[in-house]
């Protein structure tokens, strides 16, 4: 079935559930000339005046772009010159094209900082990797949960899947959850977050297993080590390339607890932002290294104090 | 019971806590009969001899209040500034009641907004809070008038000032208080009350006092509270999702 399905049509998949307005706005002027006295390159100039558009809203999310046909007249170049510039704003992730309805302005999220779809472009590569470290891997679950859904429709077909989640492990004593009265570990509210955990690596390791079962992919393969550090940030490194890194606050919050009100101090993981590096041609540049670096981070970890998820 | 209190906790927008009783037990590590009897004996040295029924008196705003009806303001100064000191040293190894701070932070969870009403100094019930890491969860604090002890509660003053300070008509506000003083400030002020009868004896007099709602501990306020700020959330989901 994966076979007969062209990747590059469905390179967005997250289109499918968007909306997007059928028209081209009506002026164009933002869209300007191009300039005679500019060293680069055309299509350079071209995506430069779009991913301006763009940014600036002049464009909005779900709007199309004018056609291929018509930009090449407006800018008076070739349209291999305007496939080159939408190619760029499309490696960018600020346009999405649909074959036979042409390119629109990505509709972004606020939440989350667009983790899902960067998760769900990695795996337009034929070997994914994905590494996670953090608290439970909740929001990872649900993202991949998307991505396979997708691989099982021959929508995605990467060749080899693998994961590694690396998380605290909340049966030791923790400084982070902690009782607040007392700003010390308590095993009861260890045990809550216990359960949040397990049921997030569980369902990690149980979504890329149904997929190895299914036969459609040539090696799918998952593995969850625990370290004793309490949760403090979470970290998703995609293919080795790409990095999301965010904090979690400490948050003070009464909750249930054994059928008892008590004050903890919990980590905060959903909404906050997450910064994303990604490596560049430039060996030095500041997203090259940090993604490095993170690489380094989790090998180390994962290497040494980390030991095997008995799920 | 706890459906009174939760009708009751639906139908406002700001909680007024008093500090002695439902946040912590003031005087749990450093008796307030000691307190009392030092103040007693800074009369004697002033040359004023309260009545014997004050000799033996087992809380120290007592005594502070007599001094009030009876001495001159140099004197009332004199005993404030000590009890102040005193009431400093008291917080540092204070007690902190089960479940007052469930209440605080379930409190601010349900977006209602804090403030203490406290007979006690504003300046240790303060140094409480940032001790027991507080202060966040808590607007204000409105302490003791400084030497001027008719104004404390029952009087209702303060316990309008805190509603007022939480931008709130006192009959939204609920007082959440362990003794008679609140409740009948409380009335006085024409805010929501619970008593907290932190003994069985007090659960009677309260009643007879005019407190809507009685609980012997503070947890079914928290717990009453967390039911209010998780239907909240999912009303809020329910709206963004539309």
């Amino acid at each position: 079935m994966a076979s007969h399905v062209n990747p590059e049509m469905w390179s967005f998949p997250g289109l499918a559930s968007q909306r997007y307005r059928v028209g081209v706005p009506e002026n164009l002027d933002f869209l300007g000339q191009l300039d005679p006295d500019d060293p680069k390159q055309a299509s350079q100039q071209i995506a430069n005046k779009l991913r301006a558009a763009i940014l600036t809203r002049r464009l909005e999310p779900g709007d199309k772009l004018p056609s291929q046909p018509d930009l090449a007249a407006r800018y008076g170049v070739a349209r291999e010159t305007v496939k080159r510039a939408l190619e760029l704003l499309r490696a960018e992730r600020l346009i999405v094209t649909r074959q036979g309805s042409g390119a629109f302005v990505r509709a972004q999220t606020q939440r989350a900082v667009e983790l899902r779809p960067h998760i769900e472009a990695a795996f337009e590569r034929p070997h994914v990797s994905i590494d996670f470290a953090g608290f439970s891997g909740e929001t990872l679950r649900d993202a991949l949960a998307e991505a396979l859904d997708k691989v099982r429709v021959g929508r995605l077909a990467p060749e080899t899947i693998a994961v590694r989640v690396l998380i605290s492990d909340m049966t030791a004593p923790m400084a982070l959850p902690a009782r607040a009265e007392t700003q010390s570990d308590d095993p009861a509210v260890r045990e809550r977050a216990e359960r949040i955990t397990r049921r997030a690596a569980d369902g990690i390791i149980d979504q890329i297993g149904e997929l190895g079962d299914l036969g459609l992919i040539r090696s799918a393969t998952v593995e969850v080590r625990m370290h004793r550090a309490s949760p403090l940030f979470k970290l998703y490194i995609l293919n080795g390339e790409e990095v999301f890194y965010g904090f979690y606050p400490v948050v003070e919050r009464t909750v249930s607890v054994k059928g008892e009100p008590m004050a903890i101090y919990d980590l905060m993981g959903k909404d906050v932002p997450l910064f994303h590096y990604a490596v560049t041609d430039d060996d030095a540049s500041h997203g090259t290294q940090f993604v490095e670096a993170s690489r380094q981070w989790f090998d180390s970890v994962w290497s040494t104090i980390a030991y095997r998820y008995e799920g | 019971m706890s459906a009174d209190l939760a009708r009751l906790l639906a139908e406002v927008d700001a909680v007024l806590l008093d500090f002695d009783g439902p946040v912590c037990s003031v005087f749990a590590g450093y008796p307030a009969r000691d307190v009392a009897a030092d103040l007693v004996e800074l009369l004697d040295g002033q040359g004023i001899h309260p009545p014997p029924s004050l000799t033996t008196e087992q809380d120290p705003l007592e005594v502070l209040r007599w001094t009030g009806t009876a001495g001159d303001r140099v004197v009332t100064r004199l005993v404030e500034d000590a009890l102040c000191a005193a009431e400093l040293r008291a917080v540092e190894v204070a007690a902190p009641t089960p479940y007052g701070r469930e209440v605080i932070v379930a409190a601010r969870q349900a977006g209602l907004p804090v403030a203490i009403v406290s007979n006690n100094s504003a300046g240790a019930v303060s140094a409480y809070l940032v001790k027991h890491r507080l202060n966040g969860h808590v607007t204000s604090v409105v302490g003791r008038a400084y030497a001027d002890p008719a104004r404390m509660k029952p009087s209702p003053e303060p316990i309008v000032r805190g509603a007022q300070i939480l931008s709130t008509e006192p009959n939204r506000a609920v007082l959440i208080g362990d003794s008679k003083s609140d409740i009948e400030g409380g009335r006085a002020a024409g805010v929501r009350i619970i008593g907290y009868a932190n003994r069985p004896a007090k659960a009677d007099a309260f009643q007879r006092a005019g407190a809507e709602v009685i609980v012997t501990s503070m947890a079914p306020i928290a717990e009453a509270l967390i039911s209010r700020s998780e239907a909240g959330e999912e009303a809020a989901t329910e709206t963004s999702s539309v």
